[in-house]
């Protein structure tokens, strides 16, 4: 397959140029917030939210162009490195899909929700602008990210979307607790990246592109046989094969996933995510709940088609493992975002383990409406710091000295009366994620469960039962869903509002409890519609009828050892055979999973009236939940094993590289000395003996001459007399007369040689 | 005048510098603006030759090929007739080809921002300002010399500078800094010397041995037909040794046609060291003499220390173009005139890239001063450019030169940063200072941009170039089998410490809370001046522009580093084939 061929430019189509537009249209908000002075400050976020209003409808027109039509692409060369021999081009384009149309309204919608939202959240902080203009580029990069048509493009936004959500995340920079977030998550974030870098660089290897369309094909064409992987490429005259082991194609699949693992907060890379709530709330909405941390589930997608089938069993028990850690981790958290964060954790790994289980479009569903009922939580659960902020600030403004955290659920309670359309969203999507039928949730995990359970039955059916544990543990994390979600609205929103209580300074605080303005309920309502089963399917128990399902379709499978036809068909007739039975079960689940919540904590139980003074948990197994099974530690104690390495390199560096430097010093300096001494000792005791036959010679011949030759023999004595002298000068250090003997005697040996 | 460009960027400091030996020493005015004008001139003529530098049509990749090199300045300097010993030639021979383009723009840029950050200095300004014109002049000199001998003239002088700048005008240490760097260099430079006369004597010039002999009367009447007859009749030892030009001219000495049989260097009947082929030997002397410069670890202890203790300007020149020198003549002299070497020692040369790239980045992460961190991280940079020599693909050559490049700028941020601090309370302790973003807004800015295009992201020049190091030499090792794949892929971890050290440092100085050591410091630390940012943000916006647009450096170098590629594979493995059976 000729390369040039490949990789041919595709012009721009109107839906493209169009989706061009859309990336173009967030970042020239940025560039616009950078430039413009600072007493536009209110007027930026109008104009921001303005032209991400104005976003909403190009991306509208995108999808309807675009959806389930062909694929558009558009492409060109963005830089090459060109000779007779080899071209390789490195292009760079735009292609929509389904996948990229669905994924562009989700993070188009959610961005100018959150523009909209955070105009009255934000009001107030000192650093506005600087707010809006990065969340422009945010939305840019992001947009950016999805319509890439190739590997290197889609990393390129990865990092920068990593690196918009650093400057996020540690917004308040001034809080040291937000710049370690922030430093954690870039960091933890960059080991998944270099897995990501070695994927693409076993690629490129064996295909020397990375253009996705192109690779599939490529791939195609690879062979696989005694266990080596063999691909031809046609490079203008000549022909390449490239032979590695196949086991570079697991590797490869295992990178690309680690990067994954990393930006879906994957275990064990998750830990950065529940820290990253330290920026501010509408951020962890957009970027670390709908669109952001998605972009790893949204990778995978994409490079599906050639994931080593082996691979698949690793991804199905990553996903499945993180889902039920992440709910564990939010049963005993105090912070009301810490809850939902855990949440998304636990939700995304349900994402990986759908593509693992070969729930591929159930997977991308469940991203989808993951993404905006998660939204309207972070929203929702913003509007409710906000209004606990107002509290404070208004009983600090009474000059009351208080400092407590906003965000803490120890202090709410009850909030559902002052603060009723706040509590109406929450409740909604909280229905939606618990996976409550007539919602959106229910349909995507539904379609999930009943896939994993699929997969295990057809895996198990060699005799390994061990398959099941995948689908048990779903379960089980789909109740636990149910369980803390049902703590947290109660927590949060029922019973008695606990501020008060606090002490006499507080005595006042639900007077100023108030529900939000306007512009925050907008946002919130839009959200809640969108977690409403109806939208995706005409008969909301039917997860079958979703239309979203049906546009997605089957992946492909390139990589040897699965047939995807008959993979795809035995999962296909299971599901058929298994959907009552999980529709069921999750009912059945979700239901107990709230009725425990319920015996827990409404408003009457012991846990209730003391949870305004509880602690940090003391049992181990709330202790593994609170500190999301110390994860932190095994972190920490990797950054000290590399503190100690690079302290130990350093003092390597001082004492043994410098240590050699000194002995060779030290030796040069001996090897100095001798020579000093030599040359004092030997060579001048040489010449001035030298110097002293002679003027002892001279003597003699003195003597010789006053008694035997007289007249004569003077001459000859006078000589040698000079001679002695200048033998000795020599040795006496004068550098000068050095230089000069030295040219003279050049000269000399030149002139002989010329002439 | 686009004949003399070259001579004219050269010259034009010397000239300057000594019309200012006239200027009585107490007018600082008239040197630092004059030496300012000169270098702005450097980079106006730097513009011009990338203006008349031709590429793309195919035509002129130069590399070893003498026609195909561009603004070529040749002419006779030196001829002596030796008698039995031959002819000695040696060329006042200036030209370019993609390989040394992007360099010398790269100095260009550099040497006038460094200009800029010595406005400052009142200590001895005269002196100061001649030693760095002199100093401009000879790294010019060094990537545009085609001669050897005028190559190492400039390479040698260079240190000359180089050494004052550091001991005079550097921090307390700054006597012992200087000498170290004096002596590490001088060593590097022995070597190359042996190698030199090693290649001098092996070497003739065909076409001035053509004249020699009778063949022609005047080396312009030489065309490929003549040096083909002339090299025919070398190998055939029917040229008298009496007639042998030998030459330093670099591009003769590419050509394995024009080594005398039997001559130490030779790939034919060449000497044997202690079991080890003469010119691989050779190769090796090359590649040690310039991997001090570069620095490759363990010979990079000079460099943090001279580092440290030179004053900003002279760290911005350091680190911007004169580490560059190392990597450029590595690939111009090492790799091109002995290729086989590069197919022999990639295993040694890529185990040495991937443990500068780590020892390098574990080191930088223990630092307490940033200059120290700063100087650290180089050397981690700098393992890439040696990982994409050891490589020998296009992709990662190309990815070299530009990591070259694109650490040139980065590097000159980063010390002009540590420079910004330093001037206000002459202190770069990390932990002396807390929550800097409040105070300095825009130099936190600036900060941001240049550690995080430090660290490879994409969008700065950096991201390329490190990508295409690391793609070229995964499919070295998938298409030639020279780098061991654990190797490229364990480099990788550079980029993760990279990421390590440039946020710590981050979060320790520049976020949190503002706090100084010293109360004294507090008010001296206040935002960007218009000096700072004149040097600044230009700077930074080359570094994105590249970044984004890495058309800009690679079209002008890829034709050039295609044909070297090339030459390298096949003479490379031909020769190895003839010294290593």
């Amino acid at each position: 397959m000729n390369s040039r061929e490949l990789l041919h430019n595709l012009p721009l189509n109107s839906a493209t140029e169009t989706a061009l537009l859309v990336v173009a249209l967030p970042f020239f908000s940025f560039l616009l917030l950078v430039l413009s002075g600072k007493r536009l400050r209110h007027l930026t976020s109008r104009l921001a939210t303005f032209l991400m209003g104005l976003n909403v409808l190009l991306t509208a027109s995108v999808v309807w162009q675009c959806w389930n039509q062909p694929v558009q692409h558009s492409r060109l060369s963005w830089f090459q490195l060109l000779s007779e021999n080899y071209n390789l081009n490195f292009t760079a384009g735009l292609l929509i899909d389904n996948i990229t149309a669905m994924m562009l309204l989700v993070v188009v919608f959610i961005s100018f929700l959150v523009h909209l939202f955070s105009i009255d959240y934000m009001e107030g902080d000192e650093n506005y602008k600087r707010y809006f203009s990065l969340l422009g580029l945010f939305t840019a990069v992001m947009l950016a990210l999805v319509l890439s048509d190739n590997l290197l493009l889609i990393f390129i936004f990865w990092e920068l979307v990593g690196f918009v959500s650093y400057l996020l995340i540690g917004f308040w920079f001034k809080k040291t607790s937000a710049s370690r977030a922030a430093t954690k998550a870039f960091l933890v974030n960059r080991i998944g990246d270099v897995g990501f870098l070695v994927g693409i660089l076993i690629l490129w290897g064996q295909f020397s592109t990375l253009d996705l369309s192109a690779i599939e094909q490529l791939m195609a064409n690879s062979q696989f046989s005694n266990g080596e992987w063999v691909v031809i490429l046609q490079q203008g005259t000549q022909s390449i094969t490239n032979t590695i082991d196949s086991s570079w194609l697991t590797i490869a699949s295992l990178a690309l996933f680690l990067g994954v693992m990393g930006k879906s907060a994957q275990f064990p890379l998750m830990a950065w995510l529940p820290d990253a709530m330290e920026g501010p709330t509408p951020v962890s909405a957009l970027i670390h709940a709908a669109t952001m941390v998605a972009a790893g589930v949204y990778l995978l997608a994409r490079v599906f088609f050639l994931i080593d089938v082996e691979v698949h069993l690793v991804i199905a028990i990553v996903g499945v493992l993180t889902a039920f850690m992440g709910a564990v981790g939010a049963f005993t958290q105090h912070d009301i975002k810490k809850v939902l964060a855990f949440s998304t954790i636990s939700q995304l790994g349900f994402m990986v383990m759908g593509m693992g289980v070969g729930a591929y479009s159930a997977a991308l569903f469940h991203l989808m409406t993951h993404a905006f009922f998660k939204a309207c939580l972070f929203l929702a659960s913003g509007a409710v710091i906000h209004a606990m902020h107002d509290v404070l600030h208004n009983l600090q403004y009474e000059g009351k000295k208080i400092h407590l955290d906003a965000q803490d659920m120890r202090y709410m309670g009850g909030l559902r009366k002052k603060m009723p359309v706040t509590f109406w969203a929450y409740l909604t999507s909280t229905l939606a994620l618990a996976g409550v039928p007539f919602f959106s949730g229910f349909l995507s995990k539904d379609a999930i469960l009943t896939g994993a359970l699929s997969w295990a039955k057809v895996m198990a059916a060699g005799g390994h039962w061990a398959y099941y544990l995948v689908p048990i543990l779903a379960f089980l994390a789909a109740m636990m869903t149910a369980m803390y979600m049902g703590r947290q609205l109660l927590l949060v929103f029922f019973g008695e509002f606990r501020l008060p209580s606090l002490n006499e300074q507080c005595k006042n605080a639900g007077q100023y409890l108030k529900d939000v303005t306007l512009k925050m309920k907008v946002p919130l309502l839009t959200l809640t519609i969108m977690s409403f089963g109806v939208l995706y399917a005409a008969n909301p128990f039917l997860k079958q009828e979703a239309w979203f399902l049906s546009a997605i379709g089957y992946p492909k499978i390139l990589a040897p050892g699965l047939d995807a036809k008959t993979y795809f068909l035995a999962l296909e007739q299971t599901e058929e055979q298994l959907k009552v039975l999980v529709f069921l079960l999750t009912v059945v689940l979700a239901s107990l999973g709230f009725f425990w919540a319920y015996r827990r904590y409404h408003g009457g139980t012991s846990y209730t009236r003391n949870y305004l003074y509880r602690g940090d948990p003391e049992n181990i197994w709330q202790k593994i939940s609170h500190h999301n099974w110390f994860l932190d530690d095994v972190y920490q104690s990797f950054t000290r094993f590399n503190q100690r390495l690079a302290l130990l390199s350093n003092q390597f560096d001082k004492r043994v590289v410098e240590g050699t430097n000194l002995g060779l010093q030290w030796f040069n300096g001996k090897l100095a000395k001798f020579a000093s001494s030599f040359e004092l000792k030997v060579l001048n005791g040489l010449s001035d003996a030298f110097g002293i036959f002679h003027i002892i010679l001279a003597h003699f011949m003195v003597l010789i001459d006053r008694y035997v030759i007289d007249g004569f023999v003077s001459t000859v004595a006078w000589i040698s007399g000079f001679i002695g002298l200048l033998g000795k000068s020599f040795q006496r250090g004068k550098v000068q007369q050095y230089v000069l003997w030295t040219f003279v005697s050049l000269i000399l040996v030149l002139a002989f040689l010329l002439f | 005048m686009t004949q003399h460009l070259l001579s004219l960027i050269i010259f034009l400091p010397l000239v300057g510098a000594l019309g200012l030996l006239f200027v009585p020493h107490h007018k600082e005015k008239v040197f630092k603006y004059t030496t300012l004008c000169i270098t702005f001139f450097q980079v106006v003529l730097a513009g011009l030759i990338y203006q008349a530098f031709e590429f793309g049509s195919g035509i002129l990749k130069g590399v070893n090929v003498e026609k195909e090199f561009q603004l070529i300045e040749k002419a006779d300097w030196i001829s002596i007739d030796l008698g039995k010993l031959g002819k000695l030639s040696i060329d006042y021979f200036l030209a370019i080809d993609g390989l040394s383009v992007m360099m010398v723009i790269l100095a260009a840029i550099v040497l006038f921002i460094g200009v800029l950050a010595s406005f400052r200095l009142t200590k001895k300004v005269k002196a100061y300002f001649l030693l760095y014109l002199l100093l401009s002049s000879t790294i010019m000199g060094c990537f545009v010399a085609l001669d050897f001998f005028l190559f190492y003239l400039f390479f040698e002088f260079m240190l000359l500078p180089m050494y004052f700048l550091i001991g005079l005008w550097g921090g307390k240490r700054s006597g012992y800094a200087a000498i170290k760097f004096f002596l590490y260099t001088l060593a590097g430079s022995v070597l190359i010397l042996l190698a030199m006369i090693g290649l001098y004597i092996s070497v003739i010039d065909p076409a001035e041995t053509a004249v020699s002999i009778g063949l022609i009367s005047h080396i312009s009447e030489a065309n490929p037909q003549i040096i083909a007859k002339v090299q025919e009749m070398l190998a055939g030892n029917q040229i008298s040794s009496s007639n042998m030009v030998h030459t330093f001219n670099m591009v003769a000495m590419m050509d394995t046609a024009n080594f005398i049989p039997g001559s130490i260097l030779s790939t034919v009947g060449g000497s044997v060291f202690f079991g080890l082929s003469a010119r691989l030997l050779a190769f090796l002397l090359l590649f040690i003499g310039f991997a001090v410069k570069l620095p490759v670890v363990p010979l990079h202890t000079w460099l943090p220390d001279a580092h440290v203790e030179a004053p900003t300007a002279i760290s911005v020149v350091l680190a911007g173009v004169l580490l560059k020198v190392g990597g450029y003549g590595m690939l111009r002299t090492a790799y091109s005139m002995f290729p086989e070497g590069g197919f022999y020692f990639a295993w040694w040369v890529g185990l040495l890239a991937m443990i500068s790239i780590i020892y390098g980045a574990y080191n930088a992460l223990a630092q307490k001063d940033l200059k120290r961190l700063v100087a650290y991280s180089s050397v981690s940079h700098m393992g890439f450019v040696l990982l994409g020599f050891a490589a020998l693909t296009a992709e990662a050559i190309n990815g070299a030169l530009f990591q070259m490049f694109s650490h040139g700028l980065i590097s000159a941020i980063l010390f002009l940063i540590t420079g910004v601090i330093y001037d206000r309370t002459a202190d770069r302790g990390i932990e002396h200072y807390s929550g800097l973003a409040g105070r300095m807004p825009y130099f936190t800015v600036i900060v941001v941009i240049a550690f995080f295009a430090s660290l490879g992201l994409p969008g700065f020049s950096g991201f390329i170039a490190e990508v295409l190091v690391f793609l070229g030499a995964f499919s070295s090792s998938i298409q030639f089998g020279i780098l061991p794949k654990w190797m490229v892929i364990l480099s990788t971890l550079g980029l993760i410490l990279g990421a390590a050290y440039y946020l710590w440092t981050l979060q320790r100085m520049f976020f949190g809370k503002f706090w100084a050591r010293e109360e004294a410091w507090k008010a001296k630390l206040t935002d960007l001046t218009s000096r700072e940012l004149l040097m600044l943000v230009p700077l930074v916006l080359l570094v994105i522009l590249f970044g984004v647009m890495p058309k800009f450096f690679l079209d002008p170098v890829g034709e050039s580093v295609s044909r070297l590629v090339e030459y390298v594979q096949v003479v490379g493995r031909d020769s190895l084939t003839l010294l290593i059976p």
